[in-house]
Formats: C-alpha cells, sequence, structure tokens
C-alpha cells in the first residue's frame, strides 16, 4: 500500500469518489457503467460475496455518463493507462527471471 | 435488462455478468446465501455466469451448479481450465490430456451436459495453440462445449490462435476476457480494439479493481469538527 504506484492509485480513489458523489451515483455505479461503456466490452464480470455487494452493483446498468464525467475519469486516469503495472497479469509468463538473463 | 450480443455468436447476455469466485471457501462458505445471492441475480435479468475449476477448489463450480438447477438452459455458463488444481504434474495447463479429463470434472462439478463458454484461462508458454484449439474443438464436437474463449492473452496471441483457428479448420476463440477498470486500462490500446477487430466478445474481470473501486478504501478524510453527539442516540 506505502509503494508509489498504490499512493497514487489512493489519490486517484480520492478524486473518483468526489467525481461520483458530485454526479449523483455511488463509486461502484460509477466504475461498473464506465466499464460496460466501452463500445469493445460486451459484459463486465461482477464478483459479489454478499447480497448486499450484488445490490449494490446491480443498479450499474441503468447509469448513463456524460462526457463530462468521461473527460474527467481520462483526466484522472488517461486511456490506455495502468497505474500499477502489477494490477494486470500481462507479461507475467515472459518477464521471468530466465529471460532477464538471471 | 438491456442484453448484447456476445460478439458475433448470435448468443445475447446481460452486461452484468455474475463471478462465482466469491463463492466457496475463499469467500462465503455458506451455501444457502450464495445460491439466494445467485438467484436474486437471476431475477434482476442476469443471463451470464462465470468461473472457473480453480476457485474455491471447485466448490465454486458446484455451488452454481446447484443454482441453475431447473433453468440451466436459460443462462449462459462460462467456465475456465489451465490452472493447477493440485501439485501432481499434467493437472494443469493446456494440454488435450488434461483438457478432456478437467471438462468431466467441471460438467460434475456444474451438474450439467455442457458448457457454454469453455476458456484458457492463461496463454501457455509451453504449449502450441494448435494442441489446445484441438482438445477445445473436440469438445464443441462432443456437444460438451458450446464456444472457446481466452483469458488475459496479450494481443498477439489473440491474433495467432485466430489464424491457427482459420489454417487447420478448428473452433476458434469467441471471447477474451482480460482485466479491466478505470485503474487498470492497458487493454484499451490493443487488446481491445483487437477483440473487436475479430468480432469477438469481451467480458473483462476486476472492473472494480479488486474492491479499490467500491469507496471501502479511501484516505482519512480531511479533519472536521467532531460531530459525536450526531451518533449518540438521544436519551429517554
Amino acid at each position: 500500500m506505502s509503494t508509489p504506484a498504490n499512493q497514487r492509485k489512493l489519490d486517484v480513489v480520492e478524486e473518483l469518489a468526489q467525481l461520483a458523489e458530485k454526479s449523483g451515483m455511488t463509486m461502484i455505479e460509477l466504475a461498473l457503467a464506465w466499464a460496460i461503456n466501452h463500445p469493445g466490452v460486451t459484459s463486465a464480470i461482477i464478483g459479489p460475496r454478499t447480497m448486499e455487494q450484488l445490490q449494490a452493483q446491480l443498479p450499474s446498468v441503468r447509469v448513463t455518463l456524460d462526457t463530462e464525467i468521461l473527460d474527467r475519469v481520462d483526466e484522472l486516469v488517461a486511456p490506455g493507462v495502468t497505474l500499477n503495472a502489477d494490477d494486470d497479469s500481462y507479461g507475467a509468463a515472459e518477464l521471468t527471471p530466465q529471460a532477464r538473463r538471471r | 435488462m438491456e442484453y448484447r450480443l456476445l460478439g458475433r455468436t448470435g448468443v445475447s447476455v446481460s452486461p452484468l455478468c455474475l463471478g462465482t469466485m466469491m463463492f466457496g471457501p475463499w469467500g462465503n462458505d455458506d451455501r444457502a446465501d450464495a445460491i439466494r445471492v445467485i438467484h436474486r441475480a437471476l431475477d434482476a435479468g442476469i443471463n451470464f455466469v462465470d468461473t472457473a475449476d480453480v476457485y474455491s477448489g471447485g466448490v465454486s463450480e458446484e455451488i452454481p451448479g446447484e443454482a441453475l438447477e431447473g433453468c440451466r438452459d436459460d443462462v449462459v455458463l462460462a467456465t475456465k481450465f489451465f490452472m493447477p488444481m493440485n501439485d501432481r504434474p499434467n493437472h494443469s495447463g493446456g494440454s488435450r490430456k488434461w483438457i478432456l479429463q478437467e471438462a468431466e470434472n467441471s460438467l460434475r462439478r456444474l451438474k450439467t451436459d455442457y458448457i457454454d463458454l469453455y476458456q484458457v484461462h492463461r496463454p501457455s508458454a509451453t504449449t502450441d495453440v494448435e494442441e489446445t484449439l484441438g482438445a477445445l474443438t473436440d469438445l464443441v464436437r462432443q456437444g460438451k462445449v458450446r464456444y472457446i474463449g481466452s483469458s488475459s492473452y496479450p494481443a498477439s496471441q489473440i491474433v495467432e490462435a485466430q489464424w491457427v483457428s482459420r489454417e487447420r479448420n478448428l473452433a476458434r476463440f469467441v471471447t477474451e476476457q482480460p482485466p479491466y477498470s478505470i485503474l487498470v486500462r492497458s487493454i484499451e490500446e490493443d487488446v481491445l480494439p483487437t477483440v473487436q477487430r475479430y468480432g469477438m466478445g469481451a467480458l473483462v474481470y476486476s472492473p472494480l479493481s479488486g474492491g479499490w473501486l467500491t469507496g471501502r478504501w479511501r484516505r482519512a478524510p480531511p479533519a472536521r469538527p467532531r460531530q459525536l453527539h450526531v451518533r449518540v442516540p438521544a436519551s429517554t
């Protein structure tokens, strides 16, 4: 949590929380609506553990995001950018120690 | 619920797909409660359910298997193979030997005789994609699997798999399952455009970035006047 990448994520999450609040939605609704809004995305996989979590996620299918919200998200995290490279699995099989001459 | 076409398959799915990784010992170990959550999702219009053999050692397949008895055909049921199920050699990966064995295990745990979408959990550095596609094609021809897909494939391997399918007349991956959230946007550059170019569906995982986007993790709020009194019930 103390790494610079995670600190940056905490800052962004704070801004996203404020954006969601200002836009009259929860951060969960903002995040899910944003994911299923991309023309290349068919579905977003939710992973609720409890009924309460599911109930908080379902309303996202009815949320529309205006250009102002989308622009603000792009300002916080630019298109194509992953804030912490550890958060996706790309390269896991390629950037092994042996492949790095070790 | 608005439904969307899953790539060019002609199958319609809900924009939210219910992942069951949190049902079982890894998360909610109360089966009855987990089944209630699944039924609530179906009642809300979700018709797309995704799991994997490896989650909770198979329990995450058993729970939806139980929940979907009686409505199995109305759901697009997706699962995966590839991750090690134990320490034994050949109980993981993309070999024909393991795929044909593990598909039977998944069918049994899911209490069904077909899987709608059978996905390779990760690309393999050691197995020819032709071997994997060949075994998956046989499962499709046997009627045990309807469609096949990949997960966490980089764009180059998505392209390679499409070409091998075409060249060898094998079933092709019709979906890809990549990670995607506001905090994890790398697929926008290459993976998503490639998926779109091949008319594939994309079911994205961790759209809440493992809980980062739930509002649960926040920096301490700025100092505010303490208002403890509002939390104390009025004395009677």
